[in-house]
């Protein structure tokens, strides 16, 4: 019969298969499934019960009591839950995979809830640096040479001469590299808000700020005065504890002395023999056949023939020599190789259950003086004549040297050694003698005599080898190969340690459990440590040392280790835990009975220490610190009150113990967010406000003089004073817009609407920068020049602010004269009689008219709108549809892209030039035909009014009008140049 | 498989013919190591009743085969010593007597056969004969290491070599033992007679467990550990083997049991001393303690029994026993050592 024949067999009880293979009591190999195979099938042919089948599998897979125990709960197990379904797995992986899902989700929500900070400032950075680059991207950012108007002149009230001014000189203007961005659009009303706002979050963040810091304080102080007492209180408590628990400790040490009983480590450590099965199989074999000769009972044939032949006939027995088998005294050295024993150790138990005469003698350092169990000490000699014909092992690190008495040299035990005819030395430290560090190497030179072994699969094999004496020296050295240190392993033996560190001190039999049990894989075998050790002398320096039986921390320094692979591994960390817990035993050592003794306190102690590791791991830490006060004062108080020190460490390090300063910190943070909240919203808020406070930055520099304020007057040799003229320059003075210079093209495009003829289209150069009134002349600003108003449209809440209108052409020159006047700079124009003469031309600095081609490129600003800032006429001006048959006061309608008001509308306006046909030839800083070119003496009028259709208001649009003759609709606005 | 699967049970008795209880897992284990012909490997406690098992399988074995006479059966039985060699289980090869054959003239002539000299030992005698067999291999592992690594080749195939016996030998030489045998340089295993094969014989190895035996050689076995009988189970005991026999104290009935009880409980509660004694009581030291109660219970040499039943009483509430006055003691503790442990000798003299 095949395994062939059995799939389906072995496919129904996968689950068991997996139950025992899980076990590791056995690899399954095809021998071992035939098995399982062959006896499912008979217990389903007989009927058997469950229980039987699982001893049977027992019986037939595995080979002692432990195992046996073992697999046969398991496949009770594996029994009674059956084998399972396909949907069954499936919901089972489903379940796996939402719960994975769902600690996902949780782990996120908490991060969340912590670092909701970080998301909000991102988010915040990331508007702010949106809005930077939307505004760069717009058209008119770009780096343009802009005029910067001079320093303003300053517009003085001298305190005592209220009718002076005084005047400084100008500077002479320069030119910047300015960026003009427009400002961002926002709604309007809002803008003041945007203001406002920053302010406001400022404000109250500063005053929530000096709150919070303050109720902080108070609390660390109170905190602190509490903490202060609550420790004076625990000190007391303490010392009262440790009083009782020293009592306790010392009434159940005279106990133990009384009764005799025996103080043995509580745990129980389950450990392997480091090396492979088949190299300990076949060292016993090789030791096993370490024989000496006696005379035998068993007649030798061949030679009774012989020697009858020889003896004519005479029968002469001969016989066989017996085999008997040589005992391996084995010296161990039990205190330098310490990390190595518990190794050395399995595989000396191993070799003698695996039947080889094994008598075991311990010493520290110099096997001249040697330890039996039985007998206590005994020298060397003795044991050596005990055993004559036996074969000496010496095991461990050794000291050959006499370093103490006067005359040094060679302790004598190395040449009675030397002298043995069989012997050997098994070293069990792992690096290859060449590797050791001098010291150790002139100490080990004298045993040149002695073979030695490593503690290999190899080099036992060879030891039994070398010992049997039939090869006469060993043919080959075995080493261990060297162990790759890489990251891996790295982190291996630190969590290794650190595992090891969670029981208070742990013995190397311990860290070698454990290394078998977890680290398998990265650390292979028992050299590894030699590694162990290396990262112990590290973390402890001079207080390590390999001659003790534990390697103890501090419950400080186990703080960070343990803290380590609570995070790095958690779950290895809860495999320690059970390990050691395991190793304790569900019963105290000598059971019940033995409570109340020293033994079982050391125990319980122990037990609830790993109890409350566990229990903290899972979050229950109150639980866990109750179930360590239950031994506080009892004759387990030693080893609760380190855990306790171990796991307010623990809860130090991860910031969650003392619920003090848990407060403290939860303001802190608070306090933090907070910030952080704020800085976000200010950034977002403040962005738009900043940009807008950059380009009014840029405006206001370019803007003429506006301030106004009172000073005591000083001599300054750059003033002088004038007096001041009458009229109330603060509150009409125009307010100048800059316009730089540039080219335009004139005029209408053929397929414009409403467009004329005289519109012709023509490229102008403009050379010369100016500024233009941001509005037409207001009544206000002409009443308070002219001290008249000639308006025949007055009136109104807002009287100062309707445009003038009803005013000459020369009205409007005489106008400019006087504001040039009055503010003490030049003035453009002469006047004589009817004669106007603008002879500087543009370069005048002087308030003049703005000639025709310089209103149309103010008025397009660079667009290409028909109506001057926009395309819809009801958006920008005031005409006959929208007017009401009257002007209005400026600045009602929306400005153009250079912030200049009722260009297209409200009234029309004069400029300089005569009226004339265009010409086709592009033009530079054109001012019109001259007077006899004119058809007729018309002075040229722009940009429609409210008596008329929308589509005079267009930019290009251009009247004519005799320069004596007034209107109702007809005003006027004026310019400056700067050279 | 076509044939019945062999299933025994059944209420038996031991070797010394009181009846065996066998511990719960044992049966099957042993079931086990018929159906797959692996050999059944014993270990346990001294006088937990491992070797006795080996009569009651031979006997239930044989009720099985539906034999008539199948409480006379016995296992046929290999004892190892310390330089026992596996060719010593199958077959003996009296060189001796041939030796002495050839110079005798009259016999001279016999000698020339060497086959005269071969007798199949227990193992041999198992793999050859034509029913199944029970073979008790005990104390496996006083033998040297090499015996169980040498028995894996006759046990897996069933079939062994005699190099003594020439290769082409004239005639046919029954064994000694079992007449049904011809000995041969090749031993091959008989069929039944209907051709199959026959199912190989139950060989029970037993082990005292104070060593491991070779890896391989284990994993050929089916493995059972014979617990320690719990205390009801050894008051049943010896009920089953002195209920009835005559002893002066006490008499009879519900007494005695009582008595009994109280040499169990005596019993365990050194047992749970181990860790000051070297050599715990076993059934068998027991069975002598029980005995010798019986026997001498109101001697005054003896002493106490009341003793006795102090002792027990203040066991079974997990009092301290004080050891020297129990009565009987040499029938439990065989060590000086212990003796001293037990406070019942002065230490160190």
């Amino acid at each position: 019969m095949s395994l062939r024949s059995h799939p389906d067999l072995l496919a129904s009880h996968r689950s068991l298969l997996d139950a025992i293979e899980a076990q590791r009591v056995r690899r399954l190999g095809p021998p071992e499934l035939f098995r399982i195979a062959e006896i499912v099938r008979a217990a389903e042919a007989a009927g058997w019960e469950q229980d039987e089948l699982a001893e049977s599998l027992a019986s037939a897979l595995t080979s002692s009591q432990e195992d046996w125990n073992t697999l046969h709960r398991v496949c009770l197990r594996a029994l009674a839950t059956g084998p399972k379904t396909q949907p069954e797995l499936e919901a089972e992986t489903q379940q796996q995979a939402a719960e994975r899902k769902a600690t996902r989700r949780r782990e996120w929500k908490e991060r969340l809830r912590k670092y909701w900070a970080a998301p909000v400032l991102v988010l915040g950075m990331v508007v702010w640096l949106a809005a930077e680059i939307q505004i760069a991207r717009t058209p008119n950012a770009q780096a343009e040479q802009v005029l910067c108007l001079p320093k303003p002149t300053l517009i003085v009230k001298v305190k005592s001469q209220s009718e002076y001014r005084r005047i400084c000189e100008e500077q002479p203007p320069e030119f910047r590299n300015v960026m003009i961005r427009p400002a961002l659009r926002l709604p309007t009303g809002i803008g003041m808000l945007w203001l406002v706002l920053p302010g406001l979050v400022l404000g109250f963040l500063g005053g929530g700020l000096v709150l919070l810091w303050r109720h902080l304080v108070r609390l660390r102080k109170e905190a602190e005065a509490e903490q202060r007492e609550e420790e004076r209180r625990q000190k007391a408590e303490r010392n009262e504890q440790e009083r009782l628990a020293t009592e306790a400790v010392r009434a159940l040490e005279e106990a133990a002395k009384e009764a005799n009983l025996p103080m043995q480590s509580p745990y129980q450590m389950k450990l392997e023999v480091p090396l492979r099965n088949e190299d300990m199989e076949d060292c016993a074999t090789e030791l096993g056949r370490v024989y000496e000769q006696r005379k035998g009972t068993t007649l030798h044939v061949e030679r009774t023939m012989q020697k009858t032949l020889q003896a004519g006939g005479r029968p002469t027995p001969e016989y066989q020599p017996r085999r008997v088998q040589r005992e391996i005294v084995v010296l161990l050295e039990s205190e330098q190789s310490r990390p190595y024993l518990p190794g050395l150790e399995q595989v000396l138990r191993k070799l003698h259950k695996l039947g080889v005469p094994i008598v075991i003698y311990r010493f520290a350092l110099s096997p001249s003086e040697l330890d039996d169990e039985k007998e206590g000490k005994r020298k060397l000699e003795d044991v050596l004549r005990r055993h004559e014909e036996s074969a000496v092992v010496l095991c461990g690190k050794v000291q050959t040297l006499d370093q103490t008495s006067k005359r040094k040299g060679v302790l004598p035990w190395v040449s009675r050694l030397g002298e043995l005819p069989r012997k050997a030395w098994l070293d069990p430290e792992p690096m290859p003698p060449a590797n050791r560090a001098k010291k150790q190497r002139d100490e080990e030179a004298p045993l040149r005599r002695v073979r030695r072994f490593s503690l290999t699969g190899e080099g036992l094999v060879e030891l039994g080898r070398y010992l049997q004496g039939e090869a006469g020296e060993s043919r080959r050295q075995v080493e261990w190969e060297p162990l790759d240190e890489s990251e891996e392993v790295k982190k291996a033996v630190k969590l290794w340690m650190a595992i090891g560190s969670q029981v208070p001190d742990a013995s190397w039999e311990q860290f070698e459990a454990v290394r078998q049990r977890f680290f398998r894989r990265e650390l292979p075998d028992a050299r590894a440590v030699g590694l162990l050790v290396e990262a112990f002398r590290k973390e402890l320096g001079d207080r390590f040392a390999t001659t003790s039986r534990t390697v103890e921390l501090e419950p400080e320094e186990q703080v960070p280790v343990v803290e380590y692979l609570r995070r790095e591994a958690p779950e290895l960390y809860l495999a320690g835990l059970s390990l050691f817990d395991e190793a304790l035993g569900s019963e105290p050592p000598g059971g019940e009975k033995s409570k109340g003794t020293l033994l079982y306190a050391e125990w319980l102690g122990r037990k609830k220490r790993l109890e409350a590791l566990k229990l903290w791991q899972e979050g229950k830490k109150k639980e866990a610190r109750e179930c360590l006060q239950a031994l506080i004062g009892t004759a387990a108080d030693e080893r609760a009150a380190a855990t306790m020190t171990l796991l307010s460490g623990m809860a130090e390090a991860s910031g969650e113990w003392k619920p003090k300063q848990k407060a403290d910190r939860r303001l802190v943070r608070l306090t933090m967010q907070t910030s952080a909240a704020a800085m976000a919203v200010m950034g977002v808020g403040m962005s738009p406000w900043l940009v807008a406070q950059h380009v009014e930055t840029v405006e206001s520099s370019l803007r003429p003089p506006s301030q106004e304020r009172t000073v005591n007057v000083q001599p300054d040799p750059k003033c002088r004073i004038e007096k001041q003229v009458s009229f109330e320059e603060t509150k009409y003075r125009p307010k100048m817009v800059p316009i730089p210079k540039g080219r335009f093209l004139m005029g209408s495009p053929q397929d414009e609407e409403d467009r004329r003829e005289n519109e012709k289209q023509h490229w102008v150069e403009l050379t010369q920068p100016y500024v233009m009134m941001e509005t037409e002349v207001t009544q206000g600003q002409y009443q308070a020049v002219m001290g008249e108003n000639p308006s025949g449209l007055t009136g109104g809440p807002e009287a100062g602010q309707w445009p003038v209108e009803n005013v000459t052409w020369f009205d409007a020159v005489k106008y400019a004269n006087r504001l040039s006047q009055a503010e003490g700079i030049e003035e453009c124009y002469r006047i004589v009689g009817m004669e106007v003469s603008w002879e500087k031309k543009q370069r005048c600095k002087g308030y003049r008219l703005p000639t025709e081609a310089e209103w149309e490129y103010a008025a397009r600003a660079g667009q290409k709108t028909v109506y001057a800032g926009s395309g819809k006429a009801d958006e920008v001006g005031w005409h006959v549809g929208n007017s009401g048959l009257q002007t209005h006061p400026v600045k009602k309608k929306k400005a153009n892209e250079w912030k200049l008001y009722d260009l297209s509308g409200n009234v029309w306006e004069w400029v300089w030039d005569w009226y004339g046909d265009y010409q086709e030839k592009e033009q530079r800083d054109p001012v019109g035909p001259p007077k006899a070119d004119a058809s007729g003496a018309f002075r040229v009028e722009r940009g429609g009014g409210w008596s008329l259709v929308a589509g005079r208001m267009r930019v290009a649009n251009r009247d004519r009008y005799e320069p004596g003759d007034r209107s109702r609709s007809l005003g006027f606005r004026l310019v400056r140049s700067y050279p | 498989m076509s044939q019945e699967l062999i299933r025994i049970g059944g209420a038996h008795c031991g070797r010394d013919g009181s009846p065996y209880h066998p511990v719960k897992g044992l049966l099957s284990a042993t079931n086990t190591a018929l159906l797959l012909g692996a050999p059944l490997f014993l270990a346990g406690e001294p006088g937990c009743g491992k070797t006795d098992f080996a009569w009651y399988a031979a006997k239930a074995l044989a009720q099985f085969q539906k034999k008539a006479d199948c409480e006379q059966a016995i296992p046929l039985q290999c004892y190892v010593h310390s330089d026992t060699r596996a060719k010593d289980l199958l077959y003996h090869y009296d060189t001796l007597a041939r030796f002495a054959d050839a110079h005798e003239s009259q016999s001279q002539k016999e000698a020339r056969d060497p086959r005269r000299y071969i007798e199949l030992r227990a193992l041999g005698l198992a793999l050859m004969a034509k029913t199944q067999k029970v073979i008790l291999i005990d104390e496996i592992d006083k033998a040297p290491r090499d015996l169980p690594n040498d028995l894996l080749r006759e046990l897996d195939q069933g079939h062994f070599e005699i190099p003594d016996i020439p290769e082409h030998i004239a005639g046919t030489y029954a064994d000694r033992s079992d007449p049904d045998i011809l000995l041969a340089r090749h031993m091959i295993r008989p069929k039944k007679d209907d051709g199959t094969t026959l199912p190989r014989p139950l060989v029970i190895v037993v082990s005292n467990a104070e060593r491991q035996l070779p890896e391989a050689f284990l994993r050929r076995c089916v493995y059972f550990y014979i617990k320690f009988p719990q205390k009801e189970d050894l008051v049943k005991i010896l009920w089953e083997r002195y209920g009835s026999v005559d002893g002066k104290l006490p008499p009879q009935g519900t007494a005695r049991k009582e008595l009994f009880r109280d040499a169990v409980d005596v019993m365990v509660a050194l047992r749970d001393q181990s860790s000051r004694l070297s050599k715990l009581p076993g059934t068998a030291e027991l069975l002598q303690f029980a005995r010798a109660l019986l026997t001498y219970g109101d001697d005054e040499d003896f002493g106490p029994l009341d003793a006795l039943r102090k002792s027990a009483a203040a066991a079974r509430q997990g009092q301290g026993v004080s050891w020297p006055d129990i009565p009987g003691m040499f029938c439990l503790l065989k060590l000086k050592e212990d003796y001293e442990a037990m406070g019942i000798l002065p230490k160190g003299v």
